[in-house]
């Protein structure tokens, strides 16, 4: 079993209720919700999270310079992260509407950089892929993100590999829900409705 | 004044001359960029580690940061202090109505003793109104710390909320750090003395963007 599922399940970090749904970002309602965010405040499991964060970097001999986290969930990740390996971090802002032309990614980088990419939770993608593209417009390379947890909607791993950058998470949804079911929070017909949503 | 701090922030280059405006308008003869911090990792290390010094003297339970400058350093302290964090959202710009919302991220337990760990402060204005919102959802805010106070009148504003300041260097000793060091010329180093003695007092912060 993913201990990295374990702790988000008993954690009460991924949440399941089929009566009152979960209203995402994107407007579309889920009856699941999984907010990493609260992890940071749980110094024990936040920091299994980081040494799984580097033990996956290393298994994979992913080669990179600099750690990159996005604003603002994910800075915090790889902020320890770049401690811990003693890498540079760099961060890619939001992008601001009234500000055009400002600057989007801070920290000190040279072009030809080999980014690492850290995202914490990848729903349908769209903020980390906007990363990625943000990263080498400044003239830097990405080839791999690591996020923690992905629900993989809408297949966020084809459209990373699309772009030539490899997605790898620690956990996702299946696994949690695996875990789901053992605990007996969800059953087999819940956990195949769940998926079913993710389209 | 701490030499290591001193010397840790110069390597890192994180103080530069030349003619500036700052986020709020005001012209300066320096800039002081933390925000590039986080690249240098043995600074970075180093930092954290001399904040998460004093963060353990406090006897505190949690570590803020404010979004979205702050959270890097706040995460670093917060690895090394093993203790919980949370960050603080933004306020939105605008009001329409109803109420505000919840600028906390992270779980904050109603009386939990908090910390906010700054980059760089100038007149403590903006990281009031930071303290206000924890204070508003339920955590106890007695301390703040800075990288670099620039002295421009942080510590008496925040003394009036009740808040006591600490830093690891003021601005004016990492300038003279720097000209003991012949890191700045006798001239360009006679102008920005020069300069933040006529420095009049802000009404408003500007390190959001100035850091």
């Amino acid at each position: 079993m993913n201990q990295i599922a374990e702790i988000i399940l008993e954690k009460k970090i991924f949440e399941v209720n089929f009566r009152e749904r979960f209203r995402f970002a994107s407007g579309k309602v889920f009856p699941f919700y999984c907010d990493n965010r609260i992890l940071l405040s749980m110094p024990k499991e936040r920091e299994i999270v980081v040494n799984a964060l580097a033990k996956k970097i290393d298994e994979e001999k992913i080669n990179f310079s600099t750690i990159a986290g996005i604003a603002t969930a994910s800075i915090p990740w790889a902020s320890m992260l770049a401690m811990k390996l003693s890498k540079p971090l760099i961060y890619v802002r939001k992008e601001e509407k009234s500000h055009g032309k400002q600057k989007r990614i801070e920290g000190r980088y040279n072009k030809n950089d080999k980014v690492l990419l850290i995202e914490d939770l990848i729903s349908t993608g769209g903020s980390a892929l906007d990363a990625v593209q943000a990263i080498k417009n400044a003239g830097l390379e990405v080839e791999y993100c690591i996020g923690i947890f992905t629900y993989n909607m809408g297949n966020a791993i084809e459209k990373f590999s699309e772009i030539g950058v490899k997605l790898i998470t620690l956990t996702n949804i299946e696994e949690v829900l695996d875990a789901a079911i053992k605990s007996g929070i969800v059953n087999s017909n819940q956990r195949k409705e769940i998926l079913q949503t993710l389209g | 004044m701490n030499e290591d701090v001193a010397n840790a922030l110069c390597s890192a280059e994180v103080l530069s001359f030349g003619n500036y405006q700052l986020s709020s308008g005001k012209k300066s003869q320096y800039y002081i960029n933390l925000r590039i911090l986080p690249s240098h990792p043995d600074v970075f290390d180093f930092i954290s580690a001399s904040i998460a010094q004093i963060v353990s003297q406090l006897g505190v339970d949690v570590i803020a940061g404010a979004e979205p400058n702050g959270v890097p350093l706040a995460s670093g302290v917060a690895l090394k202090t093993h203790l919980p964090a949370i960050f603080v959202k933004r306020a939105p710009r605008r009001f329409i109505s109803g109420p505000m919302p919840n600028l906390i991220v992270g779980k904050l337990v109603k009386g939990q003793k908090v910390v906010l760990v700054t980059d760089l402060i100038t007149n403590g204005y903006i990281k009031g109104k930071i303290i206000d919102e924890i204070k508003k959802a339920g955590g106890v805010v007695e301390n703040i710390i800075a990288i670099i106070d620039k002295e421009e009148g942080a510590e008496e504003n925040l003394a009036e909320q009740g808040i006591k300041l600490q830093s690891l260097i003021k601005v004016s000793e990492l300038i003279e750090h720097m000209k003991a060091n012949s890191l700045v010329d006798e001239e360009t180093y006679n102008k920005v003395i020069a300069s933040r003695s006529e420095e009049p007092s802000e009404e408003f912060e500007s390190d959001e963007s100035d850091s």
